[in-house]
């Protein structure tokens, strides 16, 4: 059994258990009804994740469109490099796609907007789909590489004034991104990138999410202080008590508590018996945005998505500000979070090694990404 | 105005549970405290503390009985409402109240305590004298803010996740109608005729004016506030203006009534959240939560005229007698 049958039933079962599979024909056909396409990546945890959080997402959309005579449901399909899946999807009805997960879940999901789909990223940080690699009708809820790494800058350099950052690769593409934006942001902030990693004061593993484990044990085997220890992605943050060191940013994070976060976190556990993601929360902020689509602006095409997403609603993302799409990339304007090993007494209870040290962002939420005159997307009209 | 129009602004007034009921008497003002698990009792004569009193966990939502004699506590780490003796300013009674309660409305009549169950959403009746539950009622997702129509006869309570008010009938004690508003509702208020309603939206940045008779949305007002947040909303006496806690802007806007347009924003302490107003009209007063004051403002001015440091984070305000 692959890796994508297991997540496909596991998404399936979470769908019939929600009681959705239950519902009558007859009650479908009363309601204005309409499909979320959702790209399931192979590997079966992230697929369990995306599946997760969508559910939420539908049960959100739901609970409001319901009210007003609408009703969203869910389409799965194997995410692709072919575009097959998009364009399944698409056979299929769907309103919108969700997904962007896995090797080439992203440019599965950018060839789907490419083919005219609207589509929801919210598994694909690389910034070169928003940037070279851009859709019209690709929006990302998932945080880009840059806004990682702002994050990560805005704190160790504009707070902690650590300033002499070194970037030890594993020569992905993702740790190229990373390098780049490193470079970028670095620079922006007043900080330099020095040549030899040895002598910096943060060390930004610039690697992707299966470098992440042998990056930190080679930066701690090197003598490396683990507060020092910087990298981006959710991957940081699911090493095993023993080897948690680092600071991570992050889009989401299960112990959030201000701005109704806890309220959320609290549904998704009582829900699945397990912790809201990143992953979980972009699925769910996905569906509950095109259920608010659906029913403020009516939007029944993927042409009337794309309107009423650019029309910079503010959607509440639990997240404490007013969170909209800019208008040059279409990447969702969100704070981030640093995660970092909570004290060593408390590290092997039952909340994990890592836990939330601070809050980016804020207010000036374009201070994490790329600017607009930075931006190389150009949107074909 | 009638004499008929007079009871009703009265009994809108008792509503909201921020008025005084002897005429011609200097109100207590109540503060919850949400950090110090306190309320602070402000004479608005002097405008000085005159009382804390302990109530129990994460005091937040507040209310008074339309006689003045009863204050009611939500606290939020008890999961109770705590019934508080106005006159000897101690815990009488403590009511269960699901998880977590932070909002609730006292009937017009003292009857009833209506509760948001935020992790449960639902809205509880609770009988005053027994604190037992007459009904629970489904509402909109992670539901907050509660407000009785002057009349008694609705009750608002909006839900911050699906950007409704769920409008209930006291007597049948069901839903009757559902209201989207903007992104992130947080507090209603009615008029004093009863015909419109404002709800504070906090993520949207704005105020939603609802015309009660329709159930419909008759104005969106835009708070030109760099990330406003507004949360507390009361209606002064005469109709003619509401009032918002901006609590990302730390100010109160002040919205002219009649022509549904934001007047003047008035500067106050960190974080504004709970609003409440004298009975004459004359007082507002702000819980400023992160500087831990509260802001008296004269109505007449539009001025802060005091500022009094209460306990930590204060959260909710009552007006009593």
């Amino acid at each position: 059994m692959t890796g994508h049958r297991v997540g496909r039933r596991a998404f399936l079962g979470s769908l019939a258990a929600a009681g959705w599979a239950s519902l009558s024909e007859r009650a479908a056909r009363a309601e204005d009804v309409f499909t979320v396409g959702v790209m399931l990546p192979a590997d079966a945890e992230k697929a369990t994740e995306l599946s997760r959080g969508a559910a939420l997402g539908l049960d959100d959309a739901n609970a409001l469109a319901t009210l007003f005579g609408k009703r969203l449901r869910l389409e799965t399909e194997a995410a692709r490099a072919d575009g097959q899946a998009g364009r399944a999807l698409a056979r299929a009805g769907a309103l919108a796609v969700v997904g962007g997960l896995g090797p080439g879940g992203g440019e599965a999901l950018l060839q789907a907007a490419t083919d005219g789909t609207t589509v929801l990223n919210v598994g694909a940080p690389d910034d070169r789909l928003r940037n070279e690699g851009c859709e019209r009708r690709a929006f990302h809820l998932m945080p880009s590489v840059s806004m990682y790494v702002d994050a990560l800058t805005q704190l160790l350099i504009e707070q902690r004034k650590l300033t002499r950052w070194g970037v030890a690769g594993d020569g992905s593409p993702r740790g190229a991104e990373i390098e780049a934006a490193a470079r970028r942001s670095v620079a922006r902030r007043g900080g330099t990138v020095t040549g030899d990693a040895t002598g910096a004061e943060v060390l930004l593993l610039a690697v992707d999410d299966r470098g992440v484990d042998a990056g930190v044990a080679r930066a701690i085997a090197e003598g490396r202080r683990p507060d020092r220890i910087a990298g981006i992605g959710e991957a940081g943050i699911r090493l095993p008590a023993e080897r948690a060191a680092g600071l991570w940013a992050v889009g989401w994070h299960y112990e959030l508590e201000r701005f109704s976060a806890r309220e959320l976190n609290g549904r998704f556990r009582r829900r699945w018996n397990a912790p809201m993601t990143e992953t979980g929360w972009a699925a769910w902020a996905a569906l509950k945005l095109i259920g608010e689509a659906v029913v403020r602006a009516g939007a029944g095409d993927g042409a009337a998505l794309v309107a009423f997403m650019e029309s910079a609603p503010p959607f509440d993302g639990h997240k404490g500000e007013a969170l909209t799409f800019r208008k040059w990339d279409h990447q969702l304007r969100q704070p981030l979070y640093v995660a970092g090993p909570r004290k060593r007494e408390d590290s092997g209870g039952p909340l994990g090694p890592f836990t939330v040290l601070a809050d980016v962002g804020g207010r000036n939420l374009d201070a994490l990404g790329t600017a607009m005159a930075d931006s190389r997307c150009r949107f074909a009209s | 105005m009638t004499l008929g129009r007079v009871g009703v602004a009265l009994l809108s007034l008792a509503a909201l549970g921020t008025v005084a009921t002897s005429a011609g008497a200097e109100p207590l003002v109540y503060v919850s405290n949400e950090r110090s698990n306190s309320v602070t009792v402000i004479d608005a004569a002097s405008d000085k503390v005159v009382a804390n009193i302990p109530v129990g966990n994460r005091p937040r939502g507040i209310g008074v009985s339309p006689d003045g004699r009863t204050i009611y506590v939500a606290l939020g780490h008890d999961n109770t409402i705590a019934v508080v003796d106005a006159a000897s300013r101690a815990v009488r009674a403590r009511f269960a109240a699901g998880t977590d309660p932070e909002a609730f409305a006292v009937s017009p009549d003292g009857a009833r305590l209506y509760v948001s169950n935020e992790d449960a959403n639902t809205a509880s009746v609770l009988d005053t004298k027994t604190g037992k539950v007459l009904a629970t009622i489904p509402v909109g997702t992670e539901p907050e803010g509660v407000a009785v129509s002057p009349d008694g006869r609705l009750v608002y309570v909006t839900a911050e996740t699906t950007h409704t008010i769920s409008v209930i009938d006291t007597s049948a004690l069901k839903t009757v109608a559902t209201i989207l508003v903007g992104s992130r509702p947080r507090e209603s208020t009615f008029t004093p005729d009863g015909q419109r309603a404002f709800v504070t939206a906090e993520i949207a940045g704005a105020v939603s004016v609802i015309d009660v008779v329709k159930n419909a949305v008759v104005a969106t007002l835009k708070l030109d506030r760099p990330a406003p947040k507004p949360k507390g909303v009361v209606v002064h006496p005469s109709g003619q203006w509401a009032y918002v806690a901006n609590g990302g802007s730390n100010d109160v806007a002040v919205i002219d009534v009649q022509a549904l347009r934001v007047a003047a924003f008035i500067p106050v302490g960190i974080r504004p959240w709970g609003l409440g107003i004298t009975r004459d009209g004359k007082k507002l007063y702000v819980a400023n939560g992160v500087s831990e004051s509260v802001s008296v403002i004269d109505t007449a001015s539009q001025k802060v005229v005091a500022t009094i440091p209460v306990g930590k984070a204060p959260w909710g305000i009552a007006v009593g007698r």
